[in-house]
């Protein structure tokens, strides 16, 4: 009995286990790299920011990256790289809040589709009428219902992006619940919720993470979007995509207030694509070692 | 083994709608299992053998209550007491009943540890006070199904594909049920490993005193476990008898052409078989009278016109053929001293 009294002693968590593996995935490493500083930027935008971000200096309008404006400035003197530290904020929380907001609602109601074939055309035909719609454009008309401001604009993209996540939840759903493995949890008598929660959420995780990580991009540049119609963030607060638009009456003269923006959201989106595919690689246990 | 039936099936059916159309309305049913019925005694091991599609994996899911019988009653003794399998008593009956799936890749949850899919039925369950006290008993059976409880904090994609399945046999057994579905758990695996498999499993039945419903299209397998056997052909039990009746005294024209596509392990044998001509006819639309007639060499006209029902010809052997009185069929002993010559 040594050896079994020695197996049971306290396993080592899964959550441990999968932050050891990340550890070791390349990529995930170096999505993890650039995401930590892009947030850890953002976090101490206070602490690292040269300049005020709202501060405008008409005497350096549209200056060049120089040794007092690395990044330049903009058509009010603004200093850029100011800007990009506190604008990181606004788009992590925007890709935050409307992709947690999208998955909540989409994966409950994908499964709720996929599980229960009662349920599932009615979910589904809503769906379809939903998806028919441009993410884009149905944003807009929800702002337009609730109102420009930060805080509709990420619920309306949220609420824009959720039936992707249903779609994607519930077909992944499907060709998990016809698995042997459902089959013996019903037949030990097992109800609904314990193999909902413990055997078809878990082997739907990797869709989802992959698809959260390509909606974090989308939802960024949606935010952005609605920035740009004035529909977002209102002005003057700083906001990478309002940045980017914003640029665009001064690509000829001063092409640096597009390209830092830009190469930001490249970052930010490139550091989840990366991420996202590495936690799928550990997340799945058949690539465990 | 005793006289005590432990399950009764009486006239099962499933029949599987075939969906058409833009509503989606059934326009024909696939008789999957049309009237089946037999009992299970205490102890012993019903094999229920027929080729792909006849409808015994169907028949094997509808007594664990895993889909909805069409008709038919199903009844369990529970300590004496005749339950009816149905949707209310089918969860205090998960105890007595499990089942042991055909393939042990898709069986296992491959992200839960092997302690975890063994402790689950007694989690579901409510078995034992606390995880320690179950993981106790994780190590207690996998050391009785011949695995090391060592192992027990890996994922099943670690196994082998026998011991794969010798986990889905632990996990059958946590709750100590009395009737065990097998349904074809050694199909998936190699002959080897069938063999150990096979022996596990009648060394667990005496260890646990458990009953088998064993299904199965190797017939070798099931001459090798079972006590009785239940021949079926498109959804319907055409032959039931005890094992060493059934291979030697054949009654029905299918199982004796079952018998001839046994392989005879000998290179110059002069093989015998009895080539069955078509194919099996579609279960949506069987055919009038015999479902076996349009492939039955010794088919006459009552065949095509009246179906023969299940009726008993001496010594517990049970045949539904309208000839069985007049046919000499030959058994498995002959096929292969035939075969031999």
């Amino acid at each position: 009995m040594e050896t079994t009294t020695s197996t049971l002693s306290k396993p080592e968590s899964y959550l441990k286990l999968t932050l050891r593996q990340l550890g070791r995935n390349r990529s995930a490493k170096s999505g993890l790299i650039i995401l930590s500083l892009l947030i850890l930027s953002a976090v101490l935008a206070p602490q690292l920011a040269p300049y005020d971000p709202l501060e405008m200096d008409f005497t350096v309008r549209l200056a060049p990256p120089s040794a007092e404006h690395w990044f330049g400035t903009d058509e009010f003197g603004r200093d850029i790289l100011s800007m990009l530290l506190y604008g990181g904020r606004i788009s992590l929380l925007v890709g935050v809040v409307a992709v947690t907001f999208a998955l909540f609602f989409g994966v409950t109601f994908g499964v709720l589709a996929g599980y229960f074939p009662k349920l599932d055309n009615l979910i589904m035909r809503i769906t379809d009428v939903w998806l028919a719609f441009p993410t884009f454009l149905l944003a807009i008309a929800i702002v337009a219902i609730l109102g420009p401001g930060l805080t509709n604009a990420m619920i309306a993209v949220g609420v824009a992006s959720t039936p992707q996540y249903i779609r994607v939840v519930r077909g992944a759903v499907l060709s998990v619940k016809e698995q042997e493995y459902i089959a013996a949890a019903k037949a030990l008598g097992a109800r609904n919720g314990r193999i909902i929660l413990s055997h078809v959420l878990p082997n739907v995780m990797a869709p989802i993470i992959i698809l959260s990580t390509l909606q974090f991009g989308s939802a960024i540049l949606s935010a952005a979007g609605l920035s740009f119609l004035g529909l977002g963030v209102q002005p003057p607060t700083p906001e990478w995509g309002a940045m980017a638009f914003a640029s665009r009456s001064y690509i000829r003269q001063a092409i640096w207030m597009g390209i830092f923006p830009g190469v930001a959201i490249l970052l930010m989106v490139l550091g989840f694509n990366l991420l996202g595919d590495g936690l799928r690689d550990v997340l799945d246990p058949r690539m465990k070692q | 083994m005793n006289n005590e039936t432990l399950l009764k099936v009486e006239g099962l059916k499933k029949y599987f709608p075939i969906l058409g159309g833009v509503i989606r309305k059934p326009v024909g049913w696939v008789k999957a299992v049309d009237g089946v019925s037999f009992e299970v005694k205490k102890g012993e091991t019903l094999g229920l053998v027929g080729e792909s599609g006849c409808g015994k994996t169907t028949t094997g899911r509808c007594i664990m209550h895993l889909i909805e019988p069409t008709d038919g009653q199903i009844h369990f003794n529970q300590d004496g007491n005749w339950v009816e399998v149905n949707d209310q008593s089918i969860n205090k009956l998960r105890r007595d009943m499990q089942i042991i799936f055909q393939d042990p890749y898709s069986s296992l949850n491959p992200r839960m540890r092997i302690q975890d899919i063994i402790a689950e039925p007694m989690e579901a369950q409510g078995i034992g006070k606390n995880k320690k006290e179950r993981y106790a008993e994780v190590a207690e059976l996998m050391a009785a199904v011949g695995l090391s409880p060592q192992q027990m904090r890996r994922f099943p994609h670690e196994f082998s594909g026998g011991q794969r399945q010798r986990i889905g046999i632990a996990r059958a057994l946590a709750l100590r049920p009395k009737l065990i579905v097998c349904d074809e758990p050694v199909s998936a695996l190699d002959v080897s490993v069938q063999a150990q498999v096979l022996n596990l499993l009648e060394d667990l039945q005496e260890k646990f005193g458990l009953t088998y419903l064993f299904i199965a299209h190797d017939l070798s397998v099931v001459q090798h476990i079972s006590n009785r056997v239940a021949v079926m052909y498109l959804g319907q039990i055409v032959e039931m008898a005890a094992v060493e009746e059934l291979f030697e005294n054949p009654k029905h024209p299918y199982t004796e052409a079952l018998f001839s596509a046994i392989p005879v392990p000998n290179p110059d044998a002069q093989f015998k078989q009895i080539l069955l001509e078509g194919d099996v006819p579609s279960p949506s639309n069987p055919p009038s009278g015999c479902y076996f007639h349009p492939r039955c060499r010794y088919a006459q006209d009552i065949c095509r016109q009246t179906a023969p029902v299940l009726s008993e010809v001496g010594g517990g052997h049970q045949v539904a053929c309208h000839l069985a009185d007049q046919l000499d069929l030959m058994g498995v002993s002959q096929f292969s001293a035939d075969a031999g010559a």
